[in-house]
């Protein structure tokens, strides 16, 4: 733990009497894939480690991929990712107001 | 008159009946090295006045996140920012404190018991004498008879005096060159007494921090949770510390005391009764 002399106490004095909340975060915000076809790619990526440790047979993992490679289809001509994004939008405004307190 | 020359003179043997010291004059005593082994104090009651204490305290947080869809998963860390709150404790009073280091200029001690180690070959590196006086000397000790010469002037190549006596030979003074030397003193156990000190003031003031453990806050919601880690800090800052009614005991389990430098200077120096044997002189010029 590093000592402050009396100079930088003051200056941290003076921050701190200002300003309570001295530092923001400035992390990066989590933005996963939600999207049906982003959830998809995630499951065909695990099924395939699951082929590779026996625990799918190659002829299932076939099938499978045969109706997700037919759903993706449908869902790439819906625009799936951008209906994901615009009901998430409408969400994070309904939380936000859910949770939202009046200024103190 | 005639005066006699002693150019050298030798005795093979002398013995001397008495030897008394006036005086012994021990001049400013310096010590090599003085070292205190085990040195232990404690405070055994004071009180403590802190004016114009004001304390930042500092929170740091942090957020561990995860996710586990089962298919999909992910997991990161968020600083969360930190936040500073200022306090104004204003002054402060501590009524009693125990266990604080102090250093006492002095502390007089008493009834102190010394161990010198044996001291072995003393050289003074020479000296000087003062006031020698020898009185009824008599040269041969058994005497000797001679008549019917007179002499204006003489020189001698040496002679030898098988005895001579000297009834008393004193030193008004004598003073050797070199200090005497003891090598090393041990002292100890030395018990210190209670000793006061004056109230101790700060003359600027005193900043420290400190910072608490880490405490943490989980939360787990099936496929998501995390950790809000937070981590407080303390910036103190006291305008003025004055210590009261301070009072200090302690110990020294052994003091040693190396090389330590004694000037010598002896008065009153006088040798009776002195039988002196097999007196040599060479060159002796009258």
């Amino acid at each position: 733990m590093p000592q402050m002399d009396h100079a930088q106490f003051e200056a941290l004095w003076q921050r701190a009497k200002a300003q309570p909340l001295a530092r923001r975060t400035t992390s990066a915000p989590v933005q996963p894939d939600l999207s049906l076809t982003g959830i998809v790619n995630h499951y065909m990526t695990m099924a395939a480690l699951q082929r590779e440790w026996g625990k799918l047979t190659q002829q299932d993992y076939n099938d499978l991929e045969a109706a997700v490679n037919t759903l993706k289809i449908v869902l790439a001509r819906i625009n799936d990712s951008e209906l994901v994004a615009e009901a998430a939008a409408r969400n994070a405004t309904a939380i936000q107001a859910k949770f939202a307190r009046p200024a103190s | 008159m005639t005066q006699i020359n002693l150019a050298q003179a030798a005795a093979a043997s002398a013995t001397v009946a008495d030897i008394k010291i006036e005086e012994i004059v021990l001049g400013g005593v310096t010590i090599g090295q003085l070292t205190l082994e085990n040195t232990s104090l404690d405070l055994n009651s004071g009180s403590a006045a802190l004016d114009s204490v004001r304390i930042v305290l500092t929170l740091d947080f942090q957020f561990d996140w995860w996710i586990n869809l089962g298919f999909w998963s992910d997991s990161g860390s968020a600083d969360l920012g930190t936040m500073s709150f200022a306090i104004d404790l204003g002054n402060v009073s501590i009524p009693s404190l125990g266990n604080i280091p102090l250093s006492v200029p002095n502390i007089a001690l008493a009834s102190l018991n010394a161990a010198f180690a044996p001291i072995s070959s003393i050289d003074l590196g020479g000296g000087n004498l003062a006031g020698i006086a020898a009185s009824n000397i008599t040269l041969p000790k058994n005497g000797f008879s001679l008549s019917g010469l007179g002499i204006g002037a003489i020189t001698i190549g040496g002679f030898q005096v098988p005895e001579a006596t000297a009834a008393q030979v004193s030193i008004q003074e004598f003073r050797p060159n070199a200090s005497l030397v003891l090598p090393q003193a041990t002292l100890g156990p030395i018990q210190i007494p209670q000793a006061s000190a004056a109230d101790v003031q700060t003359t600027a003031p005193v900043s420290f921090t400190g910072s608490a453990s880490q405490q943490a806050l989980s939360l787990s919601l099936g496929v998501l949770g995390g950790t809000i880690n937070v981590t407080p800090t303390a910036y103190i800052s006291i305008g003025t510390l004055q210590l009261q009614g301070v009072a200090l005991t302690g110990s020294v389990a052994q003091a040693i005391l190396q090389n330590i430098g004694v000037p010598v200077d002896i008065r009153g120096f006088s040798l009776n009764s002195i039988d002196i044997a097999g007196i040599t002189a060479n060159n002796i010029t009258g």
